[in-house]
């Protein structure tokens, strides 16, 4: 059999051989190459899906294993046909692949590649694993491609939908509102942390990934989180907890949390657990919110199960969830026959017709549900309450909850009911009551009946009964309490109010008394209102002593707050609960701050500790607390407190609280240094003074008895010599034994003893502390002396005059030598007045007469001239000669006139002094002098100008005539050199002691370098026509000098001269700094 | 220079300065008028007498008899009519005081009599000069006072 090698059970091996293969470029069957048949055997024996493309025209074979790739309705069956046709939708791919693998014999292999082609109804995104090499002929011709391969199109989706998932799964993780963190490992190493969980955990994610997460958070595993991560990763059982309160350092600071959270293992692709998925939600806000909500919860349950009434709560649509303990004690019914509206089971059924309509009706509306019905107890008998059913509103203003309260007030009921039957019994009762009760009538309130309480309240005595109720009562008329009158009167409703203030007008005087009150109203046998019945029970005692606690309460904070004392208060534990304002104005702290970071930051570090100390024992003892330490004020300083507490006590001597003071005692503190320094200091200085006073009373002792020259003793008021010196001996005669006892009115003559002189004497001492006299006295021996004397009242420690002192002088002989001095000065007077006339009288003679002179010399002088120039070619050699001689002589008497004004003016001028500034007299004298200093090669340097308070123009010529000088005697073989220096100088350096001592001098020293003098003429020179030198070798009148020193004389001042014959000569000038 | 001649009022009761004054006016060759009064009185008499031709001019001694230079100067400084006249003082002294005290009385000029006659002819020479060119206003203090260089030929000692 030709096709043998196609395996029969083969559904393509059945194709192959059905298929009419005599019109295919491949020709029949039997005409196939070996080769042919012997691949076709392999690819259709192989369970590995396989294509054979062969031939020219790639005739296209497969095996049963490839078929499931071309789908259900696609290319199968290809079998037969060209390749280019099978595959023509994807021929720009497989076509150059096969080319190339025929052409160069190379295979090719593809891993998880796309092809997409036909199948299935459609085009498909097939994957495959392929490879295509070449097919031999049996000429060992390249004469077809096989391709093996394998359709990866599932693995290679299920990658991508595994990478996808991942992918989705990380950021899943890193959105998830939850935290989710992944560890690795057996030492769970965060490999992932969303941002939830970085917060959860309160670490970044530097902190934390990568490196074991109880390293990142150590206070973990202290709290069983390595256990629990341990055992989930060795066992793989999944953990979960709810609210775990979990520790976590968050900004250093370990916080409480609550956390939901899972601990899920992870398994490798070997099933072994490799890592752990925590998933965990932080609920610490709802955790302590519902906390909170389950402690206030707790504390309504308290309230509500302990009051006398019944009580319960709906929600907004009036399903009841909740009823108190009263309640079921009450009804003996159990929560689940009573919830929802259960209660119907308690209620009369007639009564119920009205109630559930009226209820329905404020579920609705929204309103108060009140209502007054009977309830079943326990016992099987119905009981009157008074319900009442208030509405509770969320945030948005929603009904959330019924609140409703029964009131037990079947006693009232009976009550008003029996007396309806009995008034009097009613009466009887109501009389005899505590509680204040009345009955009211009809609308104008008619006192029906009252009970001794409320006529005692009322105070108007018993005969109200049948007044109407403002009658008695008028001051009610302005309150409020008639209208709530009217409305339960209209309405039926009963008032139930605690704590209502009525002003009774008791004597006169409005009272402002409290109570609680029902109003009910009064209902006749068939139900219709007819009146009102008041129950009042006083509280007015209650309600005053509360206020005034709460009064108290009020003034104690603002007594506290307004003392300038540091008040505070600590519980029973120490923990100081409350400061009053000072302690906030002193500190600058806000409440807040102190009770953050605590009262102890006032106080200063270096007490602290001992204040620490000395508390704690006080609080743990029960002693007072006192101590002495440093608070800081608000300006960073500290000032010294002294701080006390006490103990408040109550009946079972426990401790209730502390109160505590602090008093600034920085300044007794400073003041009590200061005191002592003081003290000390004064304690020194009254020592030493006692000393110095003890010396002194002794050398005064000493001195006392020793004066020889002054005789003085100690009088009494009454005048009577109580002491008596040598001096007193001496002058008076008397020894201290003979006059000693005896008055001081013995010193006296007759005559000024008759005028009371000695009397008068001690008046004016006694009134002016002191008298004083000059007169004649008398010794022992009866001769008389002049003396002074001084008398001087002595005074004890309080200022009154104990005696006198009284000092004699006798002036005898001074007196003489004054008279006669007197004398003497009067004539001095006249001649010295006589002497400055004459001097005047010489001065202007002087003066005028230099002037006068002028006249005639000068016009000799111009006649002299006018000849010269005229006449000068017809006088004769001798007679010019002999003319200019007369003229040098002319104009030697004008200098000497000249000089002579110049002198005398210094004494007839004005004395005008200014402030001049040496450096200007200088300057200008160098312009006057400019040509002679020239023609000298002169230098005049002035150190140190300053500015003298001077006559200007006098001092002007002083120094003019003084370089005039220098020029004048300047040494002929060198340049005139002049210094002229300046220095303040007081008395001591005084070249003499003729000037005023005290004040200070400028010393101005004028210094040349020119011929000089014989010191002997140091005096001389300044003398009036004094001249050193021969007239024909140095011009001059020996007057200029004499200027020089009369103007410093002048000034107060003085000049010296020093001369060295050959080196120069320096003139020293000293003139008052200050005049006067 | 207005084309006018120059009065010029002398007062002084020197013959010989009156002289040497006018010797000096000559050898100038100024074109000017010079009058004369001798003494103090007749000064003010004249003044007043010709209200209404005042000399440019007045140089005015100060020791005259009857009355003296600072008296009528005093008097011409308070006169209406007659305080705008230029007063030149012409003294042989030059004492610092009196200078002073005429400076503070209102004169324009102090001029010195030099004892040179060629200096006193330098002096009198620039104060015309001063008075005739320049605006008469009083110069200040330093320049109060008319110096001139000594001119004289020094003589052999």
């Amino acid at each position: 059999m030709i096709d043998q090698f196609l395996p029969k059970d083969s559904e393509m091996g059945q194709l192959i051989r059905q298929h009419d293969w005599s019109n295919s470029p491949l020709g029949p069957m039997d005409t196939w190459d070996v080769s042919l048949r012997t691949t076709l055997g392999i690819v259709l024996h192989s369970a590995f899906p396989m294509f054979l493309f062969w031939g020219e025209d790639l005739i296209c074979f497969y095996n049963d294993a490839y078929r499931p790739s071309l789908g259900i309705d696609g290319k199968h069956p290809a079998i037969g046909k060209t390749a280019k046709e099978t595959w023509s939708e994807i021929w720009d791919f497989v076509g150059p692949l096969i080319e190339k693998v025929m052409t160069t014999g190379q295979p090719f292999f593809f891993k998880d590649q796309l092809v997409s082609f036909y199948r299935n109804g459609g085009m498909e995104d097939i994957y495959w694993t392929f490879c295509h090499s070449a097919a031999f002929d049996d000429q060992g011709k390249i004469n077809g491609v096989l391709v093996t391969c394998s359709e990866t199109t599932e693995s290679v989706l299920t990658k991508r939908k595994l990478e996808e998932s991942e992918r989705r799964l990380r950021s899943m993780i890193a959105q998830a509102p939850v935290s989710i963190g992944i560890f690795q490992g057996s030492d769970h190493i965060t490999e992932i942390a969303n941002a939830k969980a970085l917060e959860l955990w309160g670490r970044s994610s530097e902190e934390i990934l990568h490196i074991p997460i109880l390293d990142a958070m150590p206070e973990l595993e202290s709290q069983g989180i390595k256990i629990l991560l341990d055992e989930v990763y060795t066992t793989g059982k999944i953990f979960r907890a709810a609210e775990l309160p979990v520790q976590i350092k968050r900004n250093g600071n370990l916080e409480n949390t609550y956390v939901n959270f899972s601990y899920e293992p992870l398994y490798n692709t070997n099933g072994e657990i490799d890592g752990i998925m925590a998933v965990g939600i932080d609920v610490t806000d709802q955790v302590n919110a519902r906390h909170e909500i389950r402690d206030s919860e707790a504390r309504f349950r308290a309230i509500a199960d302990n009051i006398p009434n019944l009580a319960w709560m709906a929600k907004a649509d009036g399903w009841i969830y909740w009823y108190n303990k009263k309640w079921y004690d009450y009804t003996g019914k159990t929560p689940e026959e009573m919830e929802g509206w259960g209660w119907q089971s308690v209620h009369d059924p007639e009564v119920l017709k009205t109630v559930i309509p009226k209820w329905q009706h404020s579920i609705e509306q929204g309103e108060t549900f009140e209502m007054v019905f009977p309830l079943l107890g326990k016992d099987g008998n119905y009981r009157q309450f008074l319900t009442r059913v208030l509405p509770l509103f969320d945030e948005e203003g929603k009904i959330s909850n019924w609140f409703g309260s029964n009131t037990d007030i079947t006693e009232l009921m009976e009550a008003q009911q029996s007396v309806a039957a009995s008034e009097q019994r009613f009466s009887n009762i109501l009389s005899q009551s505590l509680l204040a009760v009345c009955i009211l009538k009809g609308e104008e309130m008619i006192i029906a009946s009252a009970n001794d309480a409320i006529i005692e309240i009322w105070g108007k005595g018993p005969d109200v009964l049948n007044k109407p109720l403002l009658e008695v009562l008028p001051e009610l008329k302005t309150q409020v309490i008639p209208k709530l009158l009217q409305e339960v009167y209209s309405t039926g409703v009963p008032f139930i109010s605690p704590e209502i203030k009525v002003t009774f007008v008791r004597d006169g005087k409005p009272e402002e008394s409290y109570f609680n009150v029902v109003y009910q109203a009064y209902r006749e046998t068939d139900q219709s209102i007819s009146g009102i019945t008041v129950f009042a029970s006083e509280i007015t005692e209650q309600v005053i002593a509360k206020r005034q606690l709460e009064e108290s309460e009020k003034k104690f904070r603002l007594l506290a707050d307004s003392m300038p004392q540091y008040i505070w208060t600590a519980d029973p534990q120490g923990n100081l609960n409350y400061f009053n304002q000072s302690v906030y104005d002193f500190s600058g702290l806000t409440p807040e701050q102190i009770a953050t970071d605590g009262w102890l930051q006032i106080v200063h570090p270096e007490e602290r500790e001992r204040n620490i100390a000395s508390w704690i024992e006080s609080v743990t003892t029960g002693k007072d607390y006192r101590m002495e330490h440093r608070f800081r004020r608000h300006d960073g300083s500290y000032r010294w407190q002294l701080s006390r507490a006490k103990p408040q006590w109550d009946e079972d001597g426990n401790i209730q609280m502390w109160v505590g003071t602090s008093t600034d005692i920085q300044d007794q503190k400073d003041f009590a240094s200061e005191l002592e320094r003081q003290v000390k200091e004064r304690t020194a200085e009254l020592v030493q003074m006692n000393e110095n006073l003890k010396k002194s009373e002794q050398r005064y002792h000493l001195m006392v008895e020793e004066v020889q020259d002054y005789a003085i003793l100690y009088i009494n008021r009454e005048g009577i010599v109580e002491n008596w010196n040598t001096g007193a001996q001496k002058i008076k005669g008397y020894t201290a034994k003979e006059i000693i006892g005896r008055s001081f009115s013995n010193f006296y003559t007759q005559g000024d003893r008759e005028r009371g002189l000695p009397q008068i004497l001690l008046n004016t001492a006694l009134q002016f502390g002191k008298a004083t006299q000059e007169g004649w006295r008398v010794k022992k021996d009866g001769s008389l002396f002049w003396a002074s004397v001084v008398i001087t009242a002595v005074h004890n420690d309080r200022r009154e005059i104990i005696g006198f002192s009284k000092v004699t002088h006798d002036l005898t002989e001074k007196k003489e030598a004054s008279d006669a001095l007197n004398a003497k000065t009067v004539e001095l007077e006249e001649k010295n007045a006589e002497l400055q006339r004459m001097n005047k009288e010489l001065q202007s003679f002087a003066y005028i007469s230099s002037h006068d002179l002028q006249e005639p010399l000068r016009k000799i002088q111009t006649f002299a001239s006018r000849i010269v120039e005229k006449e000068h070619e017809n006088l004769s050699d001798k007679g010019r000669d002999l003319f200019a001689r007369m003229q040098r002589s002319a104009e030697q008497m004008q200098a000497l006139i000249n000089d002579l004004l110049a002198y005398s003016r210094t004494n007839t001028a004005e004395h005008v002094y200014q402030k001049v500034n040496l450096a200007t007299v200088i300057d200008k004298i160098k312009q006057d002098l400019s040509e002679e200093l020239e023609e000298k090669n002169a230098e005049i340097i002035v150190q140190n100008p300053v500015e003298v308070n001077v006559i200007h123009f006098q001092f002007h010529q002083l120094f003019y005539n003084l370089i005039s000088n220098s020029i004048k005697f300047s040494h002929p073989d060198r340049a005139l050199h002049l210094s002229i220096t300046t220095e303040k100088v007081n008395e001591s350096n005084l070249p003499t002691k003729n000037l005023p001592q005290d004040k200070d001098y400028w010393h101005i020293s004028i210094r040349d370098n020119g011929i000089g003098f014989e010191s002997e003429y140091n005096e001389r020179i300044f003398g009036l026509f004094q001249r050193l030198h021969g007239k024909s070798e140095y011009k001059g009148t020996g007057i200029g000098l004499s200027i020089v020193k009369k103007i410093a004389e002048n000034h107060n001042g003085l000049i010296t001269a020093k001369g060295e014959i050959g080196k120069g000569a320096t003139f020293d000038i000293y003139l008052p700094v200050e005049r006067g | 220079m207005k084309d006018e001649k120059f009065n010029i009022l002398l007062a002084d009761d020197d013959p010989d300065d009156r002289m040497f004054f006018q010797d000096a006016l000559d050898e100038l060759s100024i074109q000017a008028t010079l009058s004369e009064v001798t003494n103090g009185s007749d000064l003010m008499k004249f003044l007043e007498n010709n209200l209404n031709k005042l000399p440019d001019v007045l140089f005015l001694d100060l020791n005259m008899p009857s009355k003296s230079g600072m008296e009528c100067l005093s008097e011409i400084k308070k006169h209406e009519k007659l305080s705008q006249i230029p007063v030149l003082i012409y003294s042989t002294s030059a004492n610092p005081e009196v200078v002073e005290i005429l400076y503070n009385m209102g004169a324009l000029y102090y001029i010195r009599k030099e004892g040179d006659f060629s200096c006193l002819k330098a002096v009198i020479g620039k104060a015309l000069f001063l008075c005739r060119n320049t605006r008469l206003i009083q110069p200040e203090r330093p320049d109060f006072l008319i110096l001139v260089d000594d001119i004289r030929p020094k003589l052999p000692l």
